[in-house]
C-alpha cells in the first residue's frame, strides 16, 4: 500500500529549495507519491495525489494545507494566499440558491469563516479560510465543478 | 485495524434537526459514535436546503464520525452509509427488491424509502474536524408530495410493523462493521459491494447538474465514488454533484 505523506514540513523544505535555488518548477516523488511545485506567474500550483489514495483512507494524505502551498507557490505572484480546492466537487457560493453568498470581493475574512461550499457525492464541505484577511479574487465560477488543487479565491 | 465503532444515544422527542444537535454537540468535542434521533424534527432538511418531512413515526437521526482521513475521499461514506441502509432494510424484509441509486438513495420497488445528507467540518488547516451523517428514513409516514415516487417501510411488511428502534439498531449495526472495513481496506471492496446492488448499471440515465442536464448511460462509480456518465461518442464525464434520474421509467 503506498503511502503519501504530504506534511507541511515537507512542501515548506520544497518551497525553500524552489526559492533559494531560483527554479521555477520542482518535482519530487516517494512511494509512487507526485508533487510538482512551480512559481510561473501564469501556472497553477499541483498536488497529484496518486490513485491509491482513494482505495486507502487510512494511509491517505492529511489534507492539503492550502496556505501553505500558497506561501509556497505565490512568490513570484503577489502577496496573497490562494485558497485550493481540497478536493473534487462542485463548488457553491452560498449554503442554498435562496441565500446571499458567504462571501464577495473586498468582504475581510477571518481565519476558520466559511468561504464556500464544496460538494462530493452528497457531502456538503463548508471550506473554512486558512487566514485572516480581505478577498480579492473569487476565480471560480458558482456551481461549477472544480479539481483537487484548483485555486477558488485570494485572500490578502 | 480501526476499533470497532462505539455509539453513544442521545434521543430527543423534538428538534429542529437532528443535525443542528449534532453539529453543536460535535463542535463541542464530542467523541465519535454520538447518535442523535429524534421522534420528530421542525426543520428537517435535505441537499440544497430543501425543506425534509419529519412527523412522527419516522426514523430521524445524525452520526458524528471523526475519521482520521484526507477530507478529498470523505465522500466515500455517502456510499457505506446507503449500503449500510440499504443492508438494514434487507436484513428485516427480505423479500424485497431494494436497490441503491447514486450517490447515496436506497430504492424499495423503484421508489425513495429515505433521505441521506452528510455534512463536514475543516480546520483551517484544511484537515477533517468531524462528519455528520443526516438520515431520514420513511417509516410510518411517506410525503404526500414529492417530484419522485416514495414508499415506506410499514407498506412493504405485508401488514406487519417495524419500528424505528428496530431498523436503527440494523443500522447501525451494519455500519460499524461496513465503516471498520472501509476505514482498513479502503473504498474498493465498498464500491464492488454497493455497484452489486446498484439500479441501472449500462442504461440510460439524466443527471441535473446546477446548471445543466446531460444525458448518457450510467457507467458505474469511479475509485473515489464520482458518477461515470457515458456518451454515445466513447466519451465520459466523471460528475461529483447533481441529481440522478432513470430514462425508462420517470
Amino acid at each position: 500500500m503506498a503511502k503519501f505523506d504530504v506534511s507541511e514540513d515537507l512542501l515548506q523544505k520544497l518551497a525553500k529549495v524552489l526559492k533559494e535555488a531560483e527554479l521555477t518548477e520542482i518535482e519530487y516523488e516517494v512511494d509512487g507519491a507526485h508533487i510538482r511545485m512551480s512559481k510561473a506567474v501564469e501556472q497553477v500550483p499541483m498536488m497529484q495525489a496518486p490513485m491509491q489514495m482513494a482505495s486507502a483512507p487510512v494511509a491517505a494524505a492529511p489534507a492539503l494545507p492550502a496556505s501553505v502551498v500558497a506561501e509556497a507557490t505565490n512568490t513570484a505572484a503577489s502577496s496573497g494566499h490562494t485558497v485550493t480546492s481540497p478536493m473534487v466537487g462542485t463548488a457553491y457560493q452560498s449554503p442554498d440558491p435562496s441565500k446571499p453568498a458567504f462571501i464577495k470581493v473586498g468582504d475581510s475574512v477571518k481565519e476558520g469563516q466559511t468561504l464556500l461550499i464544496i460538494e462530493a457525492m452528497k457531502v456538503m464541505n463548508p471550506l473554512p479560510s486558512p487566514v485572516s484577511g480581505t478577498v480579492t479574487e473569487i476565480i471560480y465560477n458558482d456551481g461549477s465543478p472544480v479539481e483537487f488543487g484548483q485555486p477558488l479565491l485570494v485572500i490578502e | 485495524m480501526a476499533t470497532r465503532l462505539q455509539f453513544d444515544k442521545r434521543h430527543y422527542r423534538s428538534v429542529g434537526s437532528t443535525n443542528d444537535i449534532a453539529r453543536n454537540l460535535a463542535d463541542e468535542g464530542c467523541f465519535e459514535g454520538v447518535v442523535v434521533t429524534a421522534d420528530e424534527q421542525i426543520q428537517g432538511r435535505g441537499r440544497t436546503g430543501a425543506s425534509w418531512s419529519s412527523p412522527v413515526g419516522n426514523l430521524y437521526q445524525s452520526l458524528v464520525l471523526r475519521p482520521k482521513v484526507s477530507p478529498s475521499i470523505a465522500g466515500q461514506l455517502s456510499f457505506v452509509t446507503s449500503l449500510a441502509l440499504h443492508q438494514a432494510i434487507t436484513s428485516l424484509l427480505p423479500e424485497q427488491d431494494c436497490l441503491c441509486k447514486w450517490p447515496n438513495d436506497v430504492l424499495c420497488d423503484g421508489a425513495k424509502i429515505a433521505g441521506i445528507l452528510l455534512e463536514s467540518k475543516l480546520h483551517p488547516s484544511g484537515s477533517l474536524n468531524w462528519i455528520i451523517i443526516g438520515m431520514g428514513v420513511n417509516v410510518a409516514h411517506k410525503p404526500s408530495e414529492a417530484p419522485y415516487r416514495v414508499v415506506k417501510v410499514n407498506e412493504l411488511t405485508g401488514g406487519a410493523s417495524i419500528s424505528t428502534d428496530e431498523l436503527h439498531s440494523e443500522f447501525l449495526r451494519a455500519f460499524a462493521a461496513l465503516y471498520a472495513s472501509w476505514l482498513d481496506f479502503g473504498f474498493s471492496g465498498i464500491r464492488r459491494l454497493w455497484l452489486e446492488r446498484a439500479k441501472g448499471l449500462g442504461q440510460p440515465v439524466r443527471v441535473r447538474l446546477p446548471k445543466e442536464e446531460r444525458h448518457g448511460l450510467f457507467g458505474g462509480i469511479d475509485e473515489n465514488g464520482a458518477l461515470v456518465l457515458q456518451y454515445g461518442d466513447g466519451t465520459e464525464d466523471l460528475i461529483s454533484a447533481g441529481a440522478v434520474f432513470y430514462d425508462l421509467e420517470d
